[in-house]
Parts: structure tokens; sequence; C-alpha cells
């Protein structure tokens, strides 16, 4: 039930749909029956939190225990956040509207560096103490997953214990382990001492940090009785792994309105710049069976006309044309959209064109990340040219007349020439247009690139490399404009400070904590919308806070420094990031997992099981 | 084939979902009913739905009505049965009838409204007295060719019947207003008026469309 103050503020606000919560599916508890209630936080608004897969796999896997309740909760935009602070309401949560501080676990996925302030925003909304030390009963424990919570020193001060990997597994256990210890009275270290015991889960408090002279980290010792690398979690079968068979369907427009089936995790690929590529090791298959009849049950609940096949690379499936075939099949009967992103052009086969031609058409994207061979094979990408328009072809052969390609700028050695590359490869793409007889005839085609700024990300072969500066950057965008001669490209980029505090924040170590705090006092929030993000405001915290954040970006780091996430383990060993490293730097690849194993280490975390090698 | 008008109310926190998200909403809820729709036969196919006068944001109601196309007779009765079985809180279905007006028909709307003030029987008269005025001049804005503009209209010349009444905690007012295509008045512009006229300042507020009516005054169905 919504309380009468909230329903209130609801008139003076865009998308109050946002705020009233009783979507289907969402779930409805008694309070007075639960022994833990958790507050489920995406540090965005809900248009972009409600289509986040991670977020619903949780909520389902803790409402399923009739001892706990799990709730969601999205950051209100801007004109509700003014009500809320206008008339003194705290942040709440969508399906009690109670108030989150009074919950006995505050969660935030972390799914891009740029949303901490917002995590910070929201804490400070909710009246909860930013800082963990502040913090001092049992409750409420405030927690973090999500990929960026490889690397969690930049928030290290403020959050009591950091996922690691995957949540399925560990965080019932966590909650298991808190109700026990609001029975027993425990004090928060005791609880903390016991979670740190689970595996995947780490408290950074437990750790202590000391710098060398010249600024780099020195050491991240344990100073309580815990071990010094904390492991990651995984689930080991993807078709026993839990997997929600509602998903909350909400009212208003989100960002990804549709069923999402997840296929895999993981990755057989191993391109060099890629962090999902490595954290998410090693790779683990749904089979098509589970595939199928987990879709189905999602149709089902929620009534949605679009099914979304999910992992980062579709067709590397490795039963792909049984598994779209079964889904064709009886998507087609019941008039459900089925979309198929993440396609390569190394495998974009006859069969799987015929597959695409019979579900909804819709726009075609491919991914080269760089203009020139040497600079793919630099980052292990493994697609030529030649595929590239092979693929092509093979599109507009079937009546596609746009194409969508992504690259990549600012990625290790790059030169003008491999800019010049983007404008060539994309050129040459036009012509295949032409030159292909099998044309759509009466229409002109569209190439659109775009392309993102590269930055350097924990747990890749890149992680010790230099991130390529705001000059730089605006130099290359400049030039790959002036080589695009035809109004059939489209360029998009993007604006390069958010790219710069997103480099500092995801290779920082604790010493970001105090910045973060200083940038959220001095207003910083909603950083990854280009409108709201305050550069002045973030140079003038690092300024306070005698921080350079050019420490972080600039420097090329050397093998033997200690990185601040050297004490967590994802599986991967650094030696073979390491060794990935330095074949990049002779232009040298390294062939995926099904052709040749290389012997990544991530698969000790599966007892030696891979599914790349069956 | 066949056309039938689903009757349904929205109330609660269902009032805040807007009048295009209650077409996907209801589309949604048809799919998990597994009611056999018709489909429209173009290159998109998608079910045919129809919704008389939108009802604005964050304003509850008794009577909106959707009209389907089903392929297959279906009883009626199971149509509503199996609906009400999937719809999300504070959508439910009232009645399913399979002879109906058409839209245009529409001349007017009951709502009600439901205020608590501060001092509610002070309210009240200073509510009687505005609605006794004979003009209540509001703005509203309009379209002139693509144009944005800011029209002035007189209220009053859009109720057709009000009645104003003090509760135990708050003030009703019970009003018939010109709905349709001709000539219709938003009735948040019609309390919105009533309060700046009044110069009155609520603690709650909550506005419920009761029926529509055609131009005899008999129900729209």
């Amino acid at each position: 039930m919504m309380k009468k103050e909230i329903e209130k503020i609801l008139d003076y606000v865009q998308k109050p749909g946002r705020y009233t919560g009783g979507e289907l599916n969402s779930v409805i508890k008694n309070a007075d029956e639960v022994s833990l209630r958790y507050a489920f936080c995406f540090p965005d608004i809900y248009e972009i939190g409600m289509s986040h897969l991670g977020m619903k796999i949780l909520y389902s896997l803790v409402n399923e225990r009739a001892d706990s309740w799990c709730e969601r909760v999205f950051a209100p935009d801007v004109d509700m956040e003014e009500q809320m602070r206008k008339n003194n309401i705290p942040l709440f949560a969508l399906e009690s509207s109670d108030y989150i501080k009074d919950f006995d676990m505050i969660g935030f996925t972390l799914q891009y560096e740029l949303s901490y302030t917002n995590m910070l925003n929201m804490l400070d909304l909710a009246g909860v103490e930013l800082l963990s030390e502040n913090r001092k009963s049992l409750t409420p424990i405030v927690c973090v997953g999500g990929p960026c919570a490889c690397n969690p020193e930049p928030i290290a001060d403020f959050v009591d214990i950091v996922f690691l990997g995957e949540g399925e597994e560990s965080t019932n256990e966590v909650i298991d382990l808190l109700i026990e210890c609001k029975k027993n009275n425990s004090s928060k270290e005791e609880f903390l001492l016991k979670a740190s015991k689970i595996t995947g889960v780490y408290v950074p408090s437990f750790y202590s940090d000391s710098y060398n002279d010249d600024g780099t980290l020195k050491e991240l010792n344990p100073i309580k009785d815990v071990e010094k690398t904390v492991k990651k979690a995984i689930v080991s079968d993807m078709n026993k792994a839990f997997y929600p068979k509602k998903f909350v369907v909400p009212f208003i427009n989100i960002v990804h309105d549709r069923a999402v089936e997840e296929i895999f995790r993981g990755c057989i690929r191993g391109c060099r710049f890629c962090q999902a590529g490595f954290i998410y090791r090693p790779i683990r298959e749904k089979n098509t069976k589970t595939i199928n009849e987990q879709s189905k049950a999602l149709i089902e609940s929620t009534g949605y006309d679009e099914l979304s096949l999910c992992s980062l690379s579709t067709s590397d499936h490795s039963d792909v044309n049984n598994m779209l075939t079964t889904l064709i099949d009886w998507t087609r009967k019941d008039k459900i959209n089925l979309s198929l992103p993440s396609l390569r052009v190394d495998n974009f086969s006859d069969e799987l064109v015929d597959k695409l031609n019979k579900v909804r058409r819709s726009g075609l994207t491919f991914a080269p990340e760089a203009g020139t061979q040497r600079l793919r094979d630099v980052i292990n990408k493994n697609v030529t040219e030649e595929e590239v328009l092979r693929t092509c072809k093979k599109a507009f052969d079937n009546g596609w007349t746009s194409v969508k390609l992504y690259f990549m700028m600012g990625l290790p050695t790059e030169t003008m020439e491999d800019i010049e590359g983007i404008a060539n490869l994309a050129m040459k793409v036009v012509h295949t247009f032409y030159q292909n007889e099998n044309r759509q005839k009466g229409t002109g085609v569209t190439v659109s690139i775009s392309v993102a700024s590269f930055i350097p990300k924990p747990f890749t072969p890149f992680q010790w490399e230099s991130e390529d500066t705001m000059e730089s950057l605006k130099a290359k965008q400049k030039h790959l404009l002036e080589c695009v001669k035809t109004k059939k490209i489209k360029v998009s980029y993007h604006e390069t400070p958010t790219s710069m505090l997103e480099g500092v924040l995801a290779r920082g170590d604790r010493r970001l904590s105090k910045v973060l705090l200083r940038a959220h006092q001095l207003g910083c929030k909603f950083d990854s919308w280009d409108d709201k993000f305050n550069f002045d405001a973030w140079m003038q915290a690092f300024n306070e806070c005698n921080i350079d954040p050019e420490f972080y970006t600039k420097r090329t780091r050397s093998f033997d420094e200690v990185l601040p996430w050297d004490h967590l383990d994802f599986g991967v060993s650094r030696k073979f990031l390491e060794s990935e490293n330095i074949k990049a730097h002779s232009n040298e690849t390294t062939p995926h997992c099904r052709i040749k194993c290389s012997g990544c280490g991530a698969n000790k975390l599966n007892g030696g099981h891979c599914d790349a090698r069956n | 084939m066949q056309e039938i008008r689903v009757i349904f109310s929205k109330t609660g926190s269902a009032r805040y979902i807007s009048h295009l998200d209650i077409n996907r909403a209801m589309s949604r809820a048809l799919c998990r009913a597994k009611i056999p729709l018709w489909f429209t036969e173009g290159f998109n196919p998608h079910p045919y739905m129809s919704f008389s006068l939108p009802l604005p944001l964050g304003i509850e109601s008794e009577c909106e009505t959707m009209d389907i196309r089903i392929e297959n007779e279906m009883p009626l009765c199971e149509i509503k049965e199996k609906l009400n079985a999937v719809l999300p809180v504070g959508l439910e279905v009232r009645d399913v009838i399979s002879s109906f007006d058409s839209s245009d028909k529409i001349a007017y709307a009951d709502y009600i409204f439901y205020f608590e003030f501060s001092d509610n029987a002070l309210a009240c008269e200073k509510i009687k007295d505005v609605l006794a005025l004979n003009e209540i001049i509001a703005e509203k804005s309009g379209k002139k060719g693509k144009r944005k503009i800011i029209k002035e209209v007189n209220v009053k010349d859009y109720i057709k019947s009000f009645e104003v009444s003090e509760t135990e905690n708050g003030v009703i007012i019970k009003a018939r207003i010109c709905a349709g295509v001709s000539k219709n008045l938003n009735p948040v512009l019609f309390c919105e008026s009533i309060l700046k006229y009044a110069f009155l300042d609520y603690e709650k507020k909550s506005i419920k469309r009761i029926c529509l009516l055609k131009s005899d005054c008999s129900v729209y169905k």
C-alpha cells in the first residue's frame, strides 16, 4: 500500500508509474511474517534498472524463500528527488513503500562505474550513513555486486560486503547467516567475519592498504582472520541454476521490455579489451531443452510478445542451429517476436540467415571493433575484413539495406592509420552493397558506425595499459569524420570527459572513496547522463582530495606493480593475462577456446570443467 | 470473428498507468488469459484493440471500455473470469458485452472529486460559492495548426450538473461534465480551476470517473 505522503507528491512528478509498484508479478508479502527484508537497489532510474536481468534473477531467488522479502528500489529522477527531499520522504522500496533504512540488507548492483555517485545519493536519500564504519549496528548491511564489483576498491569505504562473481548461491548463504546473526543478537563484526568465509564474499574493511613513494599500491593485507585472496563464486551447472519463472512486468515503457532467456555464461572468444569475456569465465551453457522450457514459462507468466536471447555471443552456443529451430517453431505459432542479439561475422552462416529471415526483421549489428587487421589482431578480435564483407554481402542478398558497425577508439598501439581503417572498412561495405546484383533495388544503403572510447578494465590483458587522453580521442574523432566522404556512412561517438572518469574509477584504488564522497557532496549524480554530468565538480573533488586523476589513466603499469584487485581471484590467472598482453604487443592472436584451450585457469573454479571443451 | 466490449475499473495504484500503458498492459493480459484474439492482417500483425475516451493520468475509473475482436466464439462470462484471473492489482473487468454504443455517442461523464482540506467546512462553502459563479475562466492548452496555443475557456459552460457536500473527513464534489469528441472538459482542469478560484490547497485529493453518458443522459455502454 502506498503511503499517503508519497501519493501526494506523485501529482508533481513525471511518470509516477516509476514509483508506485503494483506491477504484475511483483511480490507482496506480510512484513511481520518474514525474518529478513532485502532492498535490491539499482543505482539508476526505473526504466534502466527494470531492464536488468541480474536483478530479475536475484529478486525471484530471494522471494522464493518464505523467510525473506526482496523489494526493488531505483534512483528517483531529479524531479522526484526534489519532492522527496522537500517533504522529508526517505527512499522507499516499491513493493511495500516502506523506508529502506529499516531493511536488513541494502544491495546495489554495479553495472557501470558512473553509477557510483547514484549509489551514494540513494543511501543519503534513504537516511543511511554513507561510510561503513559509521554504521555500527548489525543491520542494515550494505552490499554490492555486479561486474564493477570485480574492482570494488574505489567504493570500499562505503560497503560492508562485496559479492564477487555470481550471486545465485552466495546470496542465499549470506541471508541464512544474517537471519541467524539477527536471532543471536550478534555484532556486525561477528557477522562480517562469518560472511567472509562464504565463497564469493569479500569484506573490504578486513583489509588495509599501504602505498609506495611513487603512489602505487604497496600491499592490501588482511587485518583480520580472513583469506589473503578472495575467490569469486560461480554456479557450476546452468541447467540446474535458479532462473525466474516470472518477471515483474512494468506498466511504463522501459528500455528492454521483453522476456529474456540467458543461454550461456562466459565467452569462448578472449577479445583482449573485453572485461565480460574474462570475468564471467568459464563458459557454461544451458541446453536447448532448458532454454525452451524456461522461455515458454516466461512468456506464459508475463504475456510478453517478444523474447530475446541473452549471452555474450548468441551464435557461439554449441547447439545454436537446433536451439533456434526449436525456438522459432513455437514462437512463430504463438506470434512471439524472437530477437537474436550479439551475432558475430565469422559464424554468420547460411543456416543462421535462414533463421533470421523467419523472425521479425530488425537491424543487423556487427562489431569489427578496429579498422585494420593489425589492430584487430592486437585486440584478438579474430575477425577478418573478408568475413565482415562476406557477411554484409549475405545480409544485402537477403534484403537488408542497412548495417551497423561497432568500433572502438583509443585502443593500445592505435595510430591514425587504424582510424582511417574504420572509414575505409565502412566504405568497402558501401561498395559491397552496390556491387551486389541481388541487393534490394530502389533504395540506398546506410552504414552506421558507432565508435566507443576504449577504457582499460581490470581482469583483462589490457589492465596494465594507459588510457588514451581526451585530447587524442578528440583528434581521432575529428580525423574519422574527415575520412568519411559519403553521407551513406553515419558516424556516432561518445563524449570523452565521462570516459576519463570511468577509466579512473575502473582501475582505481581505495583512496578514491574520499573523492567519491566529495563529488557526492558537490552534487554529482547521474554521471552517465551527458546532460547531468558535471565535469567541473568532479575536478574540484579530485583537487580538494589531492588526487590526480591522470595517475590512474595516463600511466602504463608494469607487470611488477601490485594492482588494487590483485587480491581478488576471478579464475583467470594473472600469468595468462600477462602472456596475452605480451602477445598483443607482438600482434599475435590466440585462438578461441573451442579450437584450443589456452589455459586461462578459470576452469579450476568449476572443478576443472569448462563447456568449451566438453 | 466477434467484436466485444470489456468494461473495466482502474483503481488504486493502477490510476498511475497512462492511457498508452493501459493498452500494453491489457494486450499482455489478453495473451496470458489465452483469449483467442483476432490479429490484423497487415505487414505487422497485432491484435485489434480500441479504447473510448482516454482517462488522464492519476484518475480512477469505474467505467473504462476496451473493444477487442476475437476469432472464435467464447462465452462472455468466461472472458471476464479468465481476464480477472491474470490482471494486475487495480484493474478489474466488470462486464463483457457483445452489443454496445459507438464511442462518438459519449456526451457527458460523471466524476466524484474527493478532497481533504485543513478546514473542510470552510472549504466546502468556498467551493459552493465558486460553482455558483457564472464564469470560471481556465486556461486550456490547444493547437492551432501545428502551433501550441493557450485558449481561455469558461469551465462553467462544460458543467451539466453538480453537487457539493461535506463528509466526515473531507469534501465531495459530484459533477456531470461534458465529455467526448465534440465538447470535452478534462476533470483535472475542472478541479484545478475551482481550487484556484477558491484559493484552496488540499491535503489529499482523489478523482474517480463513475460513468459515461449519452446526450440524453442514459448510460453509455
